[in-house]
């Protein structure tokens, strides 16, 4: 059976992620689920759970880090720190309409401690060092940590109601209660290049800046613009991204 | 017959010894196994019976001694006795016939041991003994008491009670009672014997209740595989041993990799918190990936003694050596206990780096030696048992010593071949020091009462294969090094390991030194099935890839994991891939997560991504580097970048080449079925070259014998710190740089040895 537009769209839209962004994605977890009998499509991740832990942003990291809970491992080539990116579409219908949707990025935890270049600096050899990595809770100060919540869209007709629960809206670090309207819901690549931009700004840069210094808004366009719908118009740039609420 | 006496000795009781020794004297040669106290299924250590043995041919036999002096016994109803004083005691009959049933119930949770689908008794005859031995003989008191089974008085240190007539005729009465059973075990008991082991010595539990259909001809690596496991596993005469005895002092045990030292420190510290609930333990160890592995155990072993709930883990700690801020460890508690202050990594890398973790010991020592060290009093163990001593420095034993009590019942298991750094595992002495009259604080002559060993060696392997282990010593030793053999051993510790020396020759040289590795010690049941089954050739286990470069070897080797799992039907978690290339494993390994997932099939590398105690979850298939995969193990093992083993371009990788040497033994037994080594470059032609002699002359080893040392021996390795063997590298160097100087002075400068 032919994978439906919408789906495939999305899944272009994954792939141009890891063509664009593949300085910082390092492990791609991403996966198409098809339950032909409910006529049933879900956009997600190879040995997807529902989230389970959501008070404790340390816990929540390491569930999402340990039981490999997402899509796409981002690594900070200058921190070397990892972060991941979780996607959910869940279409039902044959995959042409969308049911509900999230997407989280859980930053790194910002440990003020060694990283583990800096451990390799502090060992004279190969065997001390894999020595230190092995005792990589032994330190007090990695503990202290810079980020302390998820980052997280949502999109759900279930819960819809006008004005109180929007369709789409964006969600203020992990507060339920708080929900900012948007007028689209974003595409995978929309969503990384979100991200990019804002948590990985050199190698953003190295994509959408010009030599000159300047913004490439040209190349920012077509690449944005590619992006297929799913709920509505397509994104221009990221000040429709966000409304006011009325 | 084997004689477990677990903490006999401590109960400093004559009449018991005295039976103890009638039942050694008289039924030595009868085949199964006396417990004292032992299993204690549930029951509290005072009231489960004296004496278990456990017969392949005539049953179970318990005995309960009695010891109160009475002269006589007098019953108002059957439950109390009431004795001489007019003391009240429940009558011990009675506790001795609920000991017999927990005991036949435990029995016929196995459904081989239950007599039918609808007669759910037994098939192993039990027998229940009542001693009375400060009772004088007399029909009254057979008569008031009303018990078949008894021995009174003068009966008890009678010779005759205690011999196979004895258990014969107790054997001829029960089947002559309950026909139908006497019958089935006179038939069955061969068969019987496996299982009724397994479950009385707690062993059943181990092999998991499994899902899959065990199929007769394997067709699969998978087939092979779980028909290895579809066994019973069962404890030998050295593991049983060293599990069920509680010793009166310090322990040392040694055994290769795969012996089954961790399952059986696991076992002893589930049963002595069984026994002893109150008593402090503690399990230590370096690998924090083995967390899982070592709780789980304790846990299932736990539960074979009886007891439905999780031990009490505030009195049994399993603790990693060091601690972290989220997660408890020896150090870190002794911190937390004492006024010592915690030592950060970053301290202790500054003071030693070549061993940080010695440092923070070694401080901690020293304030303990000047007396500065107040430890709070609750901070004490009873029982103190170590896994992998071999990686730990011997100030760590000190600090041990000093936390634990009289009598310093501490246990220490290791392996002289993992040693993963340039240490030698140290003799007892050296380990914990000697005690202000300078004589040595632990000394491992002699045995503790109960004949009880301080010193065992485990000489059966089970992981490995034959032929895998063979490679790993042969590598690990240098046995067919060109250059000479880089660790040597003596004749007495080829038998330890499991060998039997069939040529010697005199120092002065002669013929070649001839090896060969007894069957009866190598006890891999996959080995033995592939024989069996002809699935493959038993060599065959252990196989050498070859490649171009390092991405030509990432690509070949995912193809063979995914053909493995998807084409051999072995498990994700059946399957480690190990990095020998310790600096750029991270990266190495990334790419394999990567090349892995375009097979779809997911893996973790577990404190490099994920958390170390993500050591192989299901689903997954683990990648790591040694230092990690140390402790653990998996029916196939691939190792990448076997090469770097055999790097040795200047003097100090020559010496890194020893150690890793070491490490590439330590990889290489991590294999309970398949070993699969890969690598690229002139280091593998070393390799393929090495392992070509050992398959030549499988099963033995010949090798040229050279009375001159090894090469350990030779660069004063052992002896010598990092920062020396730096010095001397950078002294090397300059020689280099100046040599025809040199030459001119009449001084030469060889080239490195490779």
């Amino acid at each position: 059976m032919a994978i439906p537009t919408m789906v495939k769209q999305l899944i272009d839209s994954i792939q141009r992620s890891k063509v664009v962004f593949n300085t910082i994605i390092e492990y791609d977890k991403s996966e198409v689920h098809n339950n032909a009998e409910k006529r049933q499509y879900r956009l997600g991740w190879r040995d997807f759970r529902p989230n389970k832990i959501k008070n404790d942003y340390l816990s929540e990291f390491k569930y999402v880090r340990d039981q490999q809970q997402y899509a796409f491992r981002l690594r900070n080539p200058k921190t070397d720190e990892i972060s991941f990116i979780q996607f959910i579409y869940h279409f039902s219908d044959e995959g042409e309409l969308l049911e509900d949707s999230q997407l989280y990025y859980y930053p790194s935890l910002g440990f003020k401690g060694y990283t583990t270049e800096e451990l390799f600096d502090l060992a004279t050899d190969e065997d001390t060092c894999s020595q230190l990595l092995e005792l990589d809770g032994a330190f007090e100060q990695k503990f202290d940590i810079e980020n302390v919540s998820h980052l997280r869209v949502d999109f759900s007709k279930k819960y819809h109601q006008p004005i109180i629960h929007p369709l789409v809206h964006f969600h203020f670090g992990a507060i339920n209660n708080f929900r900012i309207a948007l007028t689209k819901f974003p595409t995978p690549f929309m969503f990384m290049s979100l991200i990019a931009k804002n948590f990985f700004k050199e190698e953003w840069e190295k994509i959408y800046v010009l030599p000159n210094g300047a913004f490439d808004k040209a190349k920012y366009d077509t690449e944005v613009l590619r992006t297929p719908d799913i709920i509505n118009d397509s994104f221009e740039n990221e000040e429709t991204f966000f409304i006011h609420h009325k | 017959m084997e004689f477990i006496a677990t903490s006999i000795a401590l109960q400093n009781e004559p009449v018991l010894t005295t039976i103890w020794g009638h039942i050694e004297r008289n039924l030595s040669e009868i085949e199964g196994i006396c417990y004292y106290k032992s299993p204690q299924l549930k029951f509290s250590f005072v009231d489960t019976p004296e004496i278990t043995l456990i017969t392949k041919d005539y049953g179970i036999f318990i005995f309960k001694i009695f010891l109160q002096p009475v002269a006589k016994i007098r019953t108002e109803n059957n439950e109390y006795w009431q004795l001489d004083n007019s003391d009240i005691i429940y009558n011990p009959d009675i506790i001795l016939q609920d000991y017999a049933t927990n005991l036949e119930n435990k029995l016929v949770e196995d459904y081989r041991l239950r007599l039918s689908r609808s007669d759910k008794r037994s098939k192993v005859p039990v027998h229940t003994v009542l001693v009375l031995p400060a009772i004088k003989p007399s029909q009254e008191i057979c008569d008031i008491l009303s018990i078949e089974s008894i021995l009174v008085g003068d009966e008890y240190s009678d010779n005759t009670s205690w011999t196979e007539d004895f258990l014969i005729a107790k054997l001829n009465n029960f089947a002559a009672k309950y026909p139908e059973i006497g019958k089935v075990f006179e038939t069955e008991k061969n068969n019987l014997w496996p299982s009724t082991l397994a479950r009385l010595e707690g062993t059943s539990s181990v092999k998991k209740k499994h899902k899959y259909e065990v199929v007769s001809v394997p067709k699969t690596k998978g087939d092979l595989l779980k028909k290895a496991r579809d066994i019973i596993f069962l404890l030998d005469k050295e593991q049983r041993q060293v599990a069920k005895q509680i010793p009166n002092g310090p322990q040392r045990v040694r055994g290769l990799a795969g012996t089954g030292k961790t399952v059986i420190l696991a076992m002893k510290a589930a049963i002595m918190h069984a026994q002893l609930p109150d008593k402090k333990i503690l399990f230590t160890f370096f690998t924090r990936s083995m967390y899982p592995q070592i709780t789980g155990l304790i846990e299932l072993f736990y539960k074979e003694e009886g007891y439905n709930e999780s031990p009490n883990w505030d009195n049994l700690h399993v603790r990693h050596t060091w601690g972290a801020a989220d997660q408890q460890g020896f150090y870190r508690d002794l911190c937390n206990n004492s006024n010592l202050k915690f030592i950060p990594l970053s301290e202790a890398t500054r003071g030693n780096s070549d061993d940080p973790f010695r440092y923070v010991c070694s401080t901690s020592l020293e304030l303990f030696t000047q007396n500065k060290v107040s430890v709070n009093s609750e901070f004490k163990y009873d029982l103190v048992l170590v896994d992998e001593a071999q990686d730990l420095p011997i100030e760590f034993f000190q600090l041990l010593y000093e936390v634990t009590s009289d009598p310093k019942r501490i246990v220490w298991a290791y392996d002289e071949f993992q040693t993963l750094n340039e240490r030698r595992m140290p003799e007892a002495d050296e380990l914990f020091g000697n005690k202000a009259d300078g004589t040595p604080k632990v000394d491992l002559t002699g045995e503790y009462p109960g004949k009880i060993k301080k010193d065992f060696v485990l000489h059966n392997s089970y992981r490995n294969p034959k032929v895998i282990l063979m490679v790993a010593h042969a590598l690990g030793m240098g046995l067919y090094r060109q250059g000479g053999i880089v660790r040597k051993i003596s004749k007495f510790e080829w038998t330890d390991y499991g060998y039997q020396v069939e040529n010697w020759p005199p120092d002065d040289g002669g013929n070649d030194v001839v090896i060969c590795r007894d069957d009866i010690f190598s006890q891999n049941k996959l080995e033995d099935y592939c024989l069996k089954s002809k699935f493959c050739n038993p060599l065959d286990l252990l196989s050498l890839f070859e490649y171009e470069d390092v991405d030509q070897q990432i690509s070949a080797i995912s193809e063979l994991v995914a053909d493995d799992i998807k084409k051999n039907d072995i498990s994700h978690n059946d399957i480690i891939i190990i990095d020998l290339d310790t600096r750029n494993a991270k990266r190495n390994l990334i790419k394999v997560q990567n090349a892995l997932s375009l097979h779809s099939i997911d893996s973790v590398i577990p404190g490099v991504i994920e958390s170390p105690s993500v050591f192989l979850p299901e689903n997954k298939v683990t990648l790591t580097t040694v230092r990690r995969a140390k402790g653990n193990e998996a029916a196939s093992i691939y190792i990448i970048n076997a090469q770097k083993a055999f790097e040795s371009t200047s003097y100090k990788t020559l010496i890194s080449t020893l150690i890793n040497r070491n490490t590439l033994f330590t990889a290489i037994t991590r294999a309970q079925g398949w070993c699969n080594l890969a690598g690229y470059g002139p280091g593998m032609n070393i390799l393929c070259e090495e392992i070509a002699k050992v398959k030549d002359k499988y099963p033995k080893f010949e090798f040229p014998f050279s009375a001159e040392d090894d090469l350990m021996t030779k660069i004063g390795f052992s002896g010598k710190s990092k920062k020396e063997l730096d010095e001397i590298e950078d002294l090397l160097k300059k020689f280099e740089k100046h040599k025809d100087m040199l030459a001119a002075l009449g001084i030469v400068v060889s080239e490195p040895v490779k």
